[in-house]
């Protein structure tokens, strides 16, 4: 028999701004959206790479993939929800896993029990680590393919002390040393209620809630330890880091420290930001990737410390003539305050971008998560386009002189160049 | 990929099965009109983040109206637009880029889409800007200028792209007349020699208001109409006429050779007026190639390939396409073959309805943005069936009744019916590596 006909949602209320947040008392947050088709949740869980001893590179991932493959009824986990009709993925930071969950609503409270039962009973046997190792090698194997993501590892390397500085998902070989045991213990320490919330946003009504907060019900009590994340002493000569790898063209990345997700000079970095994404005077057509223009910045906001790093595309530009004109237009920011149109236009462009940060309901629930594990109101982001707008040339030349002064440049080169 | 991404938009979106509805109201149909010019608009106000997509689509053929194709001409005239500063104000892509949104042209065998995603607060002032840029185009010569250069290398990258190339063989092999023979990319030497004189007659042709469609989503009120411009005087009335499209016979098999092994497949399916068959071709490419959960994919995990399977719901006919690059070709085409021999089998109700379930949300998840909603809107217009696209969610809406429809005979007989005819079949062998210098 064919089930009823699913004719999609309706809305019982006029579409309109649904970016506000609610609860948060029992770790559950949400922004619910009538118009949405889906809900999407985000786990945040403490357990990120800070979390890893110098010998225990990848563990944090390994982890994660392991609850993704962790079978129920014989079948693996991300597979049951694929079934259910959703996916599940994690992300790995220095000082949290998210466990990122799209699905059709009425799915949720089936898909949020064997998340559930995943985690509470996470399978260690040699055959599903064996299987989550596997998939986690092909994810780190499309990384080192990546120049980018190549060359912020190094530099987070470069930045910060410990565990977090290591790679995000691990080395092969890193991997390939960590055991079922590895994998039981550190889930045991770490996947605890403690300091776990949800975000999650969309199409919620009370089951989604239920499943969503049963999700973290589920997990066993008890606190883990804050991460600790320290930053290295810059280096105010500017260490080179230097690496090859199978890409076509050489990347140079230059990075530094930087306001975080709710810090003061938020606001203004986002200025800075949009400046830096236009400063190669190529033109285009359409609107392309900055990266593709010559110069891109990439602001890894959620975390803290914070990092702010400036990535030029050596098929577009030469890198020594670009850097030069970076350092001099930082010099410019940090000791000549903008004039009132030129900060008027990057205030605009800043404000456009933040609000196409995130719009998938996936990025909208990892935003709100953000703002939660960095200890500032979950709606924090609605507040961000009006922060712009009061954005000084003041502002703009402290954060210049605070922040991009010290650098650390991590090179990515061809293989043939070796 | 142009060509496939629109229809990858409109796949999926099954009726749910257990998901318990009630009746729409209007607001979640799409609000369509007249321009004052001439053309059509939809409007889809959704909440969310705090932006709109705004996007004209134009009936317009990638290689030209004239007899003797001009592959290219209809993206580069509509990027020239883009880029071309009128004398007094700001090119489009700069307005778009100063304000931090994005914009992008795409051109389909038959039509052209320059869609925009801006914050809200600046959606009237973009579809000013648009319909100010496209009904009133102003063309210059740096602006073609920059477009050249542009197409020019987004071609090459294409052109390096095993998946493209077999796209774009598959096309010239299955179609022997009509705009879907031809590339929408031209060939560098051509592309670099047009001139204004041959872009500026299709400009004025193709992006006449009455031949356009607005589409709007996300944060939007009906006042945004009102912000675009009826045009220029002069504009001939009414739209375009699809073009008809010849389909081969009997499309002879084509060897190519390239960096690395591969193949392609296409037939030629239903008109997109034939919406239950349409529907059944996008489950049926759901359920076989879905990246995370196809039952080819998971066939042909270990043979290393790239594959890729669309149903792409043009205005007629549709195509469905197959492509496999890298690995070991020879393992993805007996996963292919396989899947495709299984398919034209009932599946048992409980594997059809989870396939059912898992298309319902891969389609929902793909037009869940506003940019995603306002694509699959421009092509179901476009291609002339807009009340058919995904998008409508409100009681009536036909795509969903067409998806909740489906029985797993009825998808059989489909792919036997499509699929299991002949047509276009493309083979790449790998180029051996280049010899080393001389001793």
């Amino acid at each position: 028999m064919i089930a009823p006909l699913l004719l999609a949602a309706v809305l019982a209320a006029a579409p309109g701004p649904s970016l506000a947040v609610e609860g948060g008392g029992t770790g559950l947050y949400t922004q619910a959206d009538a118009d949405a088709q889906l809900v999407a949740l985000t786990l945040v869980l403490d357990g990120g790479t800070a979390y890893q001893s110098a010998a225990q590179n990848g563990l944090a991932a390994l982890a994660a993939e392991t609850i993704l493959h962790t079978k129920i009824d014989g079948i693996a986990l991300q597979d049951r929800i694929v079934a259910d009709g959703g996916t599940i993925d994690f992300t790995v930071d220095p000082s949290v896993v998210r466990f990122s969950i799209e699905a059709l609503p009425d799915a949720l409270p089936a898909i949020a029990h064997d998340v559930a039962q995943a985690l509470a009973a996470p399978d260690t046997s040699g055959a599903t680590i064996a299987a989550a190792r596997a998939e986690l090698a092909d994810r780190i194997a499309d990384d080192e393919r990546n120049p980018l993501v190549v060359g912020l590892e190094m530099l987070h390397g470069s930045f910060y002390v410990g565990g977090a500085g290591q790679p995000a998902l691990g080395t092969g070989a890193t991997v390939a040393g960590l055991t079922g045991t590895d994998v039981a213990t550190f889930i045991g320490q770490h996947y605890r209620r403690g300091g776990a919330f949800v975000s999650a946003a969309g199409r919620i009504d009370d089951h989604s809630r239920v499943a969503a907060q049963s999700i973290l019900d589920a997990l066993p009590a008890g606190a883990v330890p804050a991460a600790q994340i320290t930053l290295r002493p810059p280096d105010a000569a500017g260490k080179q880091i230097i690496a090859h790898r199978d890409i076509g063209i050489p990347v140079v990345m230059v990075g530094f420290a930087a306001p975080a997700l709710g810090d003061p000079d938020f606001a203004a970095m986002l200025v800075v930001r949009a400046m830096i994404d236009r400063v190669s005077q190529r033109v285009t057509s359409t609107t392309v990737d900055p990266f593709e223009r010559g110069i891109a910045a990439i602001y890894d906001y959620d975390v803290k410390p914070a990092t702010f790093t400036v990535a030029f595309n050596g098929g577009r530009l030469d890198p020594p003539t670009a850097i030069a004109a970076m350092q001099a237009l930082l010099h410019d920011l940090a000791t000549k305050p903008l004039d009132a149109s030129e900060l008027q236009q990057y205030r605009q462009t800043a404000r456009g971008a933040w609000a196409l940060e995130a719009v998938s309901l996936p990025d909208r629930a990892w935003q709100v998560g953000a703002a939660v594990e960095q200890g500032a109101a979950p709606d924090l982001a609605s507040a961000v386009g009006a922060q712009i707008d009061q954005v000084s040339a003041d502002d703009v030349e402290r954060v210049a002189r605070t922040y991009l002064q010290h650098s650390t440049i991590a090179l990515v080169l061809p293989r043939e160049e070796e | 990929m142009a060509w496939g991404t629109v229809v990858r938009v409109a796949l999926a979106g099954a009726a749910l099965a257990a998901f318990t509805l009630s009746p729409a109201v209007a607001l979640d149909a799409a609000r369509s009109g007249r321009l004052a010019g001439g053309g059509t608009y939809l409007l889809r106000p959704t909440g969310g983040a705090d932006v709109a997509a705004i996007a004209l689509w134009f009936r317009a053929p990638a290689a030209g109206f004239d007899s003797i194709p001009s592959p290219g001409i209809a993206r580069l005239a509509a990027e020239a637009i883009a880029a071309s500063q009128p004398i007094t104000g700001t090119s489009l892509v700069r307005f778009i880029d100063q304000n931090g949104g994005r914009l992008a042209v795409t051109a389909y065998p038959d039509s052209v889409a320059v869609s925009t995603l801006v914050p809200s607060n600046q959606a009237n002032a973009t579809v000013r800007a648009l319909t100010q840029a496209y009904f009133a185009p102003v063309l210059t010569d740096p602006g073609l200028a920059v477009a050249k250069r542009d197409e020019v290398g987004e071609a090459e990258a294409l052109h390096a792209d095993p998946e493209s190339s077999i796209e774009a063989a598959l096309y010239g092999a299955l179609f022997t007349g009509g705009p879907a023979k031809y590339p929408t990319y031209g060939d560098a030497t051509a592309v670099t020699a047009v001139t204004l004189d041959q872009v500026r007659p299709f400009a004025e042709r193709a992006f006449r208001p009455s031949n356009a469609f607005l589409v709007a989503t996300g944060q939007i009120d009906d006042r945004i109409v009102d912000a675009a411009i009826p045009g220029r005087a002069g504009a001939a009335p009414g739209p375009e006429s699809a073009e008809p499209e010849e389909l081969a016979s009997a499309p002879a098999p084509i060897e190519n050779h390239g960096d690395e092994p591969g193949f392609g497949l296409m037939w030629a399916g239903p008109p997109i007026n034939d919406e239950r068959s349409a529907t059944a071709l996008d489950f049926i490419a759901d359920y076989l190639f879905s990246p995370d959960n196809g039952t080819v994919q998971r066939a042909a995990h270990a043979s290393g390939s790239e594959i890729a399977g669309t149903f792409v719901t043009f205005h007629d006919p549709g195509v469905f396409i197959v492509t496999a690059t890298g690995g070991d070709v020879a393992a993805a085409r007996r996963a292919v073959d396989g899947g495709l021999a299984a398919i034209r089998q009932p599946l048992d109700a409980k594997a059809f309805e989870a396939a059912r379930r898992a298309f319902t949300f891969h389609l929902l998840s793909d037009q869940q943005t506003p940019s995603g909603l306002t694509d699959t809107y421009g092509w179901y217009a476009v291609e002339g069936d807009a009340a058919y696209a995904p998008g409508e969610v409100g009681a009536g809406a036909r795509y969903w009744a067409a998806v909740a429809a489906l029985t797993p005979a009825f998808v059989a007989q489909t792919a036997t019916r499509y699929l299991g005819r002949a047509g276009a079949m493309v083979t790449v062998v790998a180029s051996p590596p280049a010899a080393s210098g001389s001793s």
